[in-house]
């Protein structure tokens, strides 16, 4: 008894900061989300307006219906280029060895580094008078030589989808790394004896044995692709047109730019409903599985 | 000792002052004259500290360069907080809601301005107190700077709209400087057929606004105009519908710019014209430091020449302004001491100052008597008087608090219009019922 109040007293502190930092900006801005604050012509919020704010998205905004529409395809890429790649790598870098050794060591670079900066470095390699990226992919495919990637919807989602894959691929290697140590060689090497092929043994033995660690994978990115904001901001500002307007980016634009607050906290907690039924997920996945 | 000192840094800025107010031929207001500039005598604010919030801008850095003359004068330390320009707006609003005053002046852009009103502190008072004679900014600027309340900030940094071109390449080709938007057809073309190169730099890329700034001029110099006087839209009308297909027509018809300008934002364009790609740019007056620096650019500033902005041929031309001000936050406690901070730091000869300093390359200038100045302008190669004579026409954007959405619905349209998956009437009428539906 004596011990659990003493846990408790050492961990106060980190508690105190967490609901200062989180549990109150998030209370708050539910509350927001049932009032009507135009930031323009009031620095306080005005009067409870139930849930008006939210039958105003749900029933008639088209931006907010298009920008659903925008995270929804954005996500299904993402997500599945992520995982694919990090899968592939994973298993790349599995064997042990100094190459494969500098190789992870590595992967931590383009995860440490801020994905708005990604963001604007890839609008600078994509220029089509002197980006780096663009004038080697028109080299290696001439069919690309004249794109112009970020003039079109589908392409300028092909870049941000690219920045953000180039972030994430390698922390996402990394977990699935940890996932194959934890398979046992003994089974994939008793296959192998038994004439397996690789690709065999990889489908029938590892990936099973892998598969709620690639769950995990797909839950955490699912999360973090629906609030994909930085590489937006900084590689297309949501067009051309509202093409690459996702959610994320949506709450901001109508918060910051057009200062409707309680609107934006009622869109924020619509993205926040989604994720929590995600993060659901992943606390099963996780506790069933003791990740 | 300091006391010498003082002295003389208090006749030092008694002779800027006088000599700003001479150069312009306008009497310093009575009151102005006992406090030097804008600053009371007798250190009222000694030990008081100072927080200035502000966008990031060699200007800026220059002015802070400068302080410690305002420090020994006055007793003032003053302390800035630079923030880049993408997010300067985001840290007004967190500071509007947080009424905390932790800031005690801040920058502002003109446009902004209606929608932070709750942040700035009027300053009529202030600026009648401290003697400044706002007749030393253009009209343009002064419009800019003030609401149906009175005045919430000094202007500090404004810009123009101007030509740049590329002066060996016109001369090569025998070509005139273009001053119609037709005339920049027919000349561009000449380039791309003489040249090589892309006859002018837009950009029509979604990107805060940045591709309405030339298609503002188009509208302005076809007769159209975006809101009405009860602030409904009317930039849908027939010469709204006809400006905008001439501005797009440069790209859509007659492809006379780089085929990135469909998704150019401002910077890409500047580089396009800096990196040698193209031979003209319509953009603000400051870029010209940018596209003659040997740093950042393959040309130099024999290479670029800059005119007035094109228009429409029998028509005024106006130009686009806009404007940052430095206003008080309405929270700050430090009022008084603020203002004698602007007063100080709005004279004429603290800006000339910069303009002549040749460690600054500074080009903006914000007072008539420096646009004027015949030190200056040989300097700019008359770039200060152009921009002198431009400004007599210029126009600000509407000062509403619905502004930036407005703006924000006119830029995903013309980025869509740029395309060209809608026509010009689609997308217009489309963005006026969205902007009807708002206000």
């Amino acid at each position: 008894m004596k011990n659990n109040r003493l846990a408790y007293l050492l961990m106060l502190p980190a508690l105190l900061v967490i609901a200062v930092t989180t549990v109150f900006p998030l209370l708050y801005s539910l509350v927001l989300s049932f009032r009507s604050w135009k930031l323009a012509y009031s620095s306080a919020p005005g009067p409870f307006v139930g849930l008006d704010n939210y039958a105003e998205l749900l029933a008639g905004d088209s931006e907010f219906v298009a920008s659903i529409a925008t995270t929804l395809s954005f996500v299904a890429i993402d997500v599945l280029a992520t995982c694919l790649i990090a899968l592939g790598c994973a298993l790349l870098l599995r064997r042990a060895g100094r190459v494969t050794s500098v190789a992870r060591a590595l992967l931590m670079l383009p995860f440490v580094m801020s994905p708005a900066l990604i963001g604007i470095s890839l609008r600078f390699f994509l220029n089509p008078e002197y980006g780096v990226i663009a004038a080697s992919l028109g080299k290696l495919f001439p069919g690309l030589a004249s794109l112009i990637w970020l003039a079109h919807p589908a392409w300028a989602m092909v870049a941000l989808v690219i920045s953000d894959v180039w972030h994430w691929a390698p922390y996402m290697t990394l977990i699935l790394l940890g996932g194959l140590a934890s398979v046992p060689k003994e089974t994939e090497e008793a296959a192998a004896v038994d004439g397996a092929s690789p690709l065999r043994i990889f489908v029938d033995i590892t990936l099973p044995q892998l598969k709620p660690v690639v769950a995990v994978v797909i839950l955490l990115k699912t999360v973090f692709a629906l609030k994909a904001f930085d590489a937006v901001f900084a590689l297309t500002d949501g067009g051309p047109g509202n093409a690459t307007t996702t959610l994320a980016y949506l709450v901001y634009q109508i918060g910051f730019k057009y200062y409707d607050m309680g609107y934006a906290a009622a869109a924020g907690y619509v993205l926040t409903a989604v994720m929590l039924v995600l993060a659901g997920f992943y606390m099963r996945l996780a506790f069933k599985k003791g990740i | 000792m300091k006391q010498d000192r003082r002295a003389f840094l208090l006749s030092a800025a008694a002779m800027l002052g006088a000599g700003a107010g001479a150069s312009v031929g306008l009497p310093l207001p009575a009151q102005a004259q006992p406090q030097t500039g804008g600053v009371a005598p007798g250190k009222p604010f000694k030990g008081v500290e100072l927080n200035v919030l502000t966008v990031v801008a060699p200007q800026f850095r220059a002015h802070e360069a400068r302080l410690a003359a305002f420090e020994e004068l006055t007793g003032i330390r003053v302390k800035y907080q630079y923030v880049p320009f993408t997010s300067i707006r985001d840290k007004l609003t967190a500071e509007m809601v947080a009424e905390n005053g932790d800031y005690d002046v801040v920058s502002v852009m003109d446009v902004w301005a209606p929608s932070l009103k709750n942040l700035l502190h009027p300053l009529n008072d202030g600026i009648r107190d401290k003697g400044i004679d706002m007749t030393r900014y253009p009209d343009a600027y002064l419009r800019a700077s003030r609401n149906e309340a009175g005045y919430i900030g000094l202007p500090i940094r404004g810009h123009v709209q101007l030509l740049f071109y590329r002066k060996d390449v016109l001369a090569d080709l025998k070509l005139a400087v273009p001053r119609t938007w037709g005339e920049v057809v027919t000349v561009s073309q000449a380039i791309q057929t003489g040249a090589g190169m892309p006859g002018i730099a837009m950009y029509y890329g979604k990107n805060a606004g940045q591709n309405l700034m030339v298609w503002f001029d188009f509208l302005w110099g076809r007769g159209g105009e975006l809101l009405d006087a009860r602030n409904q839209p009317v930039f849908q009308s027939p010469a709204g519908i006809a400006a905008t297909q001439d501005y797009l027509d440069l790209m859509l018809k007659h492809k006379v710019t780089p085929a990135g300008s469909v998704s150019f934002n401002e910077t890409d364009a500047v580089n396009s014209m800096a990196q040698g790609k193209c031979a003209m740019l319509p953009t603000w007056w400051w870029r010209y430091q940018g596209l003659t620096d040997g740093k950042s650019s393959t040309l130099s500033p024999e290479k670029v020449g800059f005119a007035p902005m094109p228009g429409y041929p029998g028509a005024a031309t106006p130009s686009h302004t806009n404007l940052w001000l430095y206003g008080i936050d309405r929270h700050s406690k430090k009022k008084a001491a603020a203002m004698e901070f602007l007063a100080w730091l709005t004279q004429p000869a603290i800006e000339k100052s910069l303009l002549l300093d040749p460690a600054q390359h500074e080009i903006v200038s914000v007072q008539s008597a420096n646009l004027a100045d015949p030190a200056v302008n040989a300097i700019s190669q008359g770039m200060h008087r152009m921009a002198g004579e431009v400004l007599k026409n210029a126009r600000v954007l509407p000062l509403i608090p619905q502004w930036p959405v407005i703006s924000d619905i006119l830029d995903t349209a013309i980025s869509k219009m740029a395309l060209g998956t809608i026509p010009v009437k689609e997308g217009l009428d489309d963005a006026a019922r969205k902007v009807r539906k708002l206000v």
